[in-house]
């Protein structure tokens, strides 16, 4: 069983983070600054792209394991697709997402358990697709680089533009879901290096290498 | 060399070629006794992954080694370095990391475990008393070996698996894995080299 559910947390996600330096919390009675709103979502796709990033998850208990991940991404329709491959090529996870709606094509043992899918989905939202919810927070700083904050009534999103673009996901005020931190963008919207900190009790990071690129016919 | 002379004897050695060749493709039993007689490969690999959801394939190119009955090391050099070993019935996966390999866990997983214990049956020429699969001798050139599933658990994600020999009796050039949802997994050997002495510590450990 602890074989079991050790595997399975090695795949509770598919994201990216990476932690940089610490980002000031916008005060949720800051002036909105919609020039500053627009560059913070500035970090996710607009157009339809597809991606293959070699995967590195380091996991609890010193695990270690890599894979390639194919990502479609459709912004305007909030449409997803992912298939995650072992790296001799087995494919482990098929699906797609779109809004609240999930369709699983292939998930082979663990990866079909709800907690795995339930993971992965939460990890792709916050890696590629912009918060939900309102925007509470949102200014230029002196360094010229921007900081907003949205919040759906339960968790807040933070997003932090830089050379670095760093999103953090915080459950409560204090509390850190999700970190992630994207790096080297490019003019499709990616980022060729990205790491996903997961937070808590079997917490784990995923990091993100680009490896080749995409433009979905449809 | 008379003229009808020389044509005599490549008649010859293509007669004794064809008999060659038909006779070890002529049934399972005939095949693995071919096969028995490769106790080792050495060769490159260029694997490619076909996926409905890209254009083209992802390549990936690497080095195999084979040692009778069940030892396997495969090195990948890109786009993942990493080196799976297969060797006394343990699969393990190791993943180059900074300034070295490190234990990838992953290859735990069951879909893993299958297909790696799979490919050393398959280069024995295990086709007949293979409980996994049931094979099905397709002649031509290239001949080739269809495999189907016998398992649920092997259904779930292998649909088939077709086996091409090369010209040298008993040996594989390529394996093609088709998976479910348009997906497949094409294996192609280069630069075969049969029998060659192969360290049993290249299948113990990375180094």
């Amino acid at each position: 069983m602890r074989g079991y559910l050790y595997i399975a947390t090695i795949f509770c996600g598919l994201a990216l983070v990476h932690c940089a330096h610490p980002m000031p919390h916008p005060q949720d009675t800051a002036t909105l600054n919609p020039e500053a709103t627009m560059r913070c979502l500035s970090i996710y796709p607009s157009t339809p792209v597809r991606a293959v990033h070699k995967i590195d998850a380091t996991l609890p208990y010193n695990g270690y394991a890599s894979f390639i991940g194919v990502t479609e991404l459709f912004p305007l329709a909030n449409r997803i697709k992912v298939v995650l491959l072992s790296v001799e090529g087995v494919v482990l996870f098929d699906a797609e997402f779109q809004g609240s709606e999930t369709k699983i094509n292939i998930a082979l043992s663990p990866l079909n358990h709800e907690d795995f899918i339930q993971g992965l989905l939460g990890d792709i939202r916050f890696l590629f697709l912009p918060p939900t919810g309102r925007v509470t927070a949102s200014q230029v700083r002196e360094d010229g680089h921007c900081v907003c904050a949205w919040s759906d009534g339960v968790r807040k999103t933070e997003i932090q533009t830089g050379p670095k673009a760093v999103i953090r996901a915080r459950p409560g005020p204090k509390r850190l879901a999700r970190e992630a931190v994207l790096d080297h963008p490019r003019p499709d919207g990616l980022f060729s290096e990205m790491s996903l900190t997961v937070k808590g009790v079997g917490g784990y990071t995923l990091t993100f290498e680009l490896l080749e690129t995409e433009k979905p016919s449809d | 060399m008379p003229k009808a002379l020389k044509k005599a004897g490549m008649l010859v050695a293509a007669c004794l070629f064809c008999m060659l060749v038909s006779g070890w493709t002529e049934d399972l039993k005939s095949i693995q006794k071919t096969m028995s007689g490769v106790q080792s490969i050495s060769a490159d690999v260029v694997q490619k992954k076909h996926l409905k959801i890209l254009s083209k394939p992802l390549s990936s190119q690497g080095h195999f080694l084979y040692q009778a009955p069940d030892s396997l090391r495969w090195e990948y050099s890109s786009p993942i370095k990493s080196i799976v070993l297969v060797h006394a019935g343990i699969v393990k996966r190791y993943v180059w990391k900074e300034n070295g390999f490190i234990e990838d866990t992953s290859v735990k997983l069951e879909a893993v475990r299958i297909v790696m214990g799979q490919i050393s049956k398959w280069f024995q020429g295990r086709f007949e008393d293979n409980t996994d699969f049931t094979g099905v001798i397709k002649p031509g050139d290239p001949f080739r070996i269809v495999l189907t599933p016998r398992n649920d658990t092997i259904k779930g994600f292998i649909t088939e698996v077709v086996i091409t020999f090369s010209q040298t009796p008993g040996v594989v050039s390529a394996i093609e894995i088709i998976e479910q949802q348009g997906t497949s997994t094409v294996l192609e050997f280069h630069g075969v080299v049969l029998n060659h002495p192969i360290p049993e510590r290249l299948f113990e450990n990375v180094q």
